[in-house]
């Protein structure tokens, strides 16, 4: 797991994000249990309550439960959920802002469809 | 819920608090900033009965804390004073704290020292500035208080026992959950530590709230001197900085939304200490 | 609780104050007695009443002085203890040393008939501050607490003229009754719990 203390994205996303990441890499597989809130608030020096409501979030999402006494766990369809909340905000962010960020350098719709077809093939 | 209210100190003519207002939550972690000379020491002293404020009060639960016993037995601060007598060893006064005060952890106590490494036959004055630290901060951790106050804390600390005072902070809080108030000169170290913080400055709270607010809507706006300066009159500036034809302005409150849509600018998130130093530049008077 | 608090004072003031307690109890006490011991002579009611009176007042009022410069007072307010409850306990320390000590200054005094005449008490006595304040800058001396023990020494002093000044100008102790001298122990500790709240009387910790 990795903070970046610098951005503009709020810590307690970032706890959702990198846990998800997880999720998706496999590092936590469904049915798994995920570092305790205590733990990584001791190991990022991140305030418990932060890192709560990062968790939290998930929670309500059906990506991570709660069971009593012992922790926090990955859902059964947890990562088919996280794979496609990833995707639907890689196409409205990352997509629509890669096509703002080429018609600001003039890259036509064709170029940009070839280098990406490029991108696949290599 | 402890609340400061209006309190007022002055040394003979020197003015140090004029009208300070705050509360402290429960189970929550807090930092007192403020610049070198801002009041922060005499705060927290009036707070935990040390000295008395001119006028104004500090209630606990709607009580009036000072000279009051039961109030005073859920605060406990330490700062960079040694209050014991000069020969006593640290072992002695651990032994001590547990008399007065029977919750005292003793087992916390000496699992903490083993790890801090912390020679409990030594006399606290003459420990080195750093393990002095150490000794408070133990004793600190391990009281059953509901509100503890640690004035810089880590005075003297060097890095990896800093990082391990955080750590064991963090811990404890989260096993023991109360209302610890850092005050302290390292604030990127505590920036995310801490849920709420309060800025000291001009004898006053300048500013204060949850980080995640402060820092959510505190931005560094960076663009051509031109475009920026058309921005003022819209946006509670606090600092800038100009370096030939580009400029930049520290503003804070904005909603990052209304950021998204001017055009010409670079927009960079303020971290705490950078808001911090912009806020308190002028000085303390 | 308060019996933890209490202890504390008390090791603290034998700490501090043993050498300026040692030299008056040796010769103000112990010596009478030995000496009289072979004399047979008998216990006098009146100056056993006014010692422990004199001795009370003037261990309030040393008390005060003694809370305000001893280190215990520092302890304390490390572990968030007020004022009030540092004075209470330096104050019953101090009588929990002083009853024994008074009931035997007081044996000492009546055995020696030739203090009935109160010149030569006043004399004797602010002989003996005077000493206990040089033996209070020895014992600074000895034991390096220099402030502490100056301005202990200054305490004394002032307490003792102060007192044995009243006793001769008004014959302080001709009148004392009971009740009088319940209003006065009010009267003592009243002023000296104002003294110790006001921060323009030195009320502060100042710690």
């Amino acid at each position: 797991m990795n903070f970046d203390f610098n951005s503009a994205v709020p810590i307690y996303l970032q706890v959702a994000e990198q846990l998800e990441a997880g999720i998706l890499q496999r590092i936590f597989p469904e049915g798994s249990q995920v570092p305790s809130t205590t733990e990584i608030s001791k190991t990022f020096k991140i305030n418990p309550t932060t890192v709560l409501k990062g968790v939290n979030l998930l929670v309500e999402e059906g990506i991570l439960e709660k069971r009593r006494g012992v922790g926090m766990f990955v859902c059964q369809n947890a990562f088919q959920h996280v794979l496609q909340k990833g995707k639907k905000q890689f196409f409205t962010e990352q997509v629509g802002s890669l096509v703002t960020e080429a018609k600001k350098l003039g890259i036509g719709k064709e170029e940009l469809v070839a280098v990406i077809k490029e991108n696949y093939e290599g | 819920m402890l609340k400061v209210e209006n309190v007022q100190k002055r040394f003979g003519k020197k003015v140090v608090l004029s009208g300070v207002n705050l509360e402290f939550g429960e189970n929550r972690i807090y930092g007192l900033l403020g610049r070198n000379g801002a009041g922060k020491s005499t705060l927290l002293n009036i707070i935990n009965n040390r000295l008395q404020a001119g006028s104004g009060t500090v209630t606990l639960d709607e009580e009036p804390v000072f000279e009051n016993d039961r109030c005073l037995s859920q605060l406990f601060l330490v700062n960079d004073k040694n209050l014991f007598p000069k020969e006593m060893k640290v072992k002695k006064a651990f032994a001590l704290a547990q008399k007065f005060y029977p919750g005292f952890d003793k087992e916390e106590c000496q699992r903490l020292s083993e790890l801090f490494e912390l020679n409990t036959k030594a006399k606290i004055a003459k420990l080195s500035t750093g393990y002095q630290s150490i000794f408070r901060v133990i004793l600190a951790i391990c009281m059953p208080v509901r509100f503890v106050f640690l004035d810089e804390p880590v005075l003297g600390l060097d890095a990896t026992h800093r990082d391990l005072f955080y750590t064991v902070l963090l811990e404890n809080y989260g096993r023991n959950p109360r209302t610890i108030v850092l005050s302290t000169h390292l604030i990127e170290e505590v920036a995310h530590l801490v849920e709420g913080v309060f800025i000291l400055h001009n004898h006053k709270i300048l500013m204060g709230g949850p980080v995640e607010d402060l820092l959510g809507n505190s931005f560094a706006i960076t663009g051509d001197t031109q475009v920026v300066d058309k921005l003022y009159p819209e946006f509670q500036v606090i600092g800038e900085e100009s370096l030939g034809n580009v400029k930049t302005l520290y503003v804070t409150g904005v909603a990052p939304d209304k950021l998204a849509v001017i055009p010409g600018i670079a927009v960079q998130p303020l971290n705490l200490q950078k808001l911090f130093v912009e806020l308190t530049k002028q000085g303390v008077a | 609780m308060l019996w933890e608090k209490v202890k504390y004072k008390l090791w603290d003031f034998f700490r501090t104050c043993f050498p300026l307690l040692l030299y008056p109890f040796l010769f103000d006490v112990l010596l009478p007695i030995l000496e009289n011991l072979f004399s047979g002579r008998r216990v006098q009611r009146e100056y056993l009443f006014i010692t422990v009176y004199a001795q009370i007042v003037h261990l309030t009022l040393f008390g005060w002085g003694y809370f305000q410069v001893s280190e215990s007072r520092h302890l304390f307010a490390q572990f968030s203890r007020s004022r009030k409850q540092d004075f209470q306990s330096t104050v019953i320390a101090l009588v929990v040393i002083s009853l024994p000590l008074t009931w035997l200054r007081g044996l000492g005094f009546s055995y020696l008939e030739e203090l009935q005449d109160t010149y030569f008490h006043f004399m004797r006595e602010l002989f003996i501050a005077l000493w206990m304040g040089g033996l209070g800058i020895l014992a600074v001396w000895l034991t390096k607490k220099l402030a502490t023990g100056l301005r202990l020494a200054l305490y004394f002093l002032l307490i003792n003229a102060v007192m044995f000044r009243l006793d001769k100008m008004w014959g302080f102790f001709d009148f004392i009754s009971t009740p009088v001298l319940g209003i006065m122990l009010i009267a003592t500790f009243g002023m000296v719990k104002y003294l110790t709240l006001k921060p323009s009387m030195g009320g502060e910790w100042n710690v």
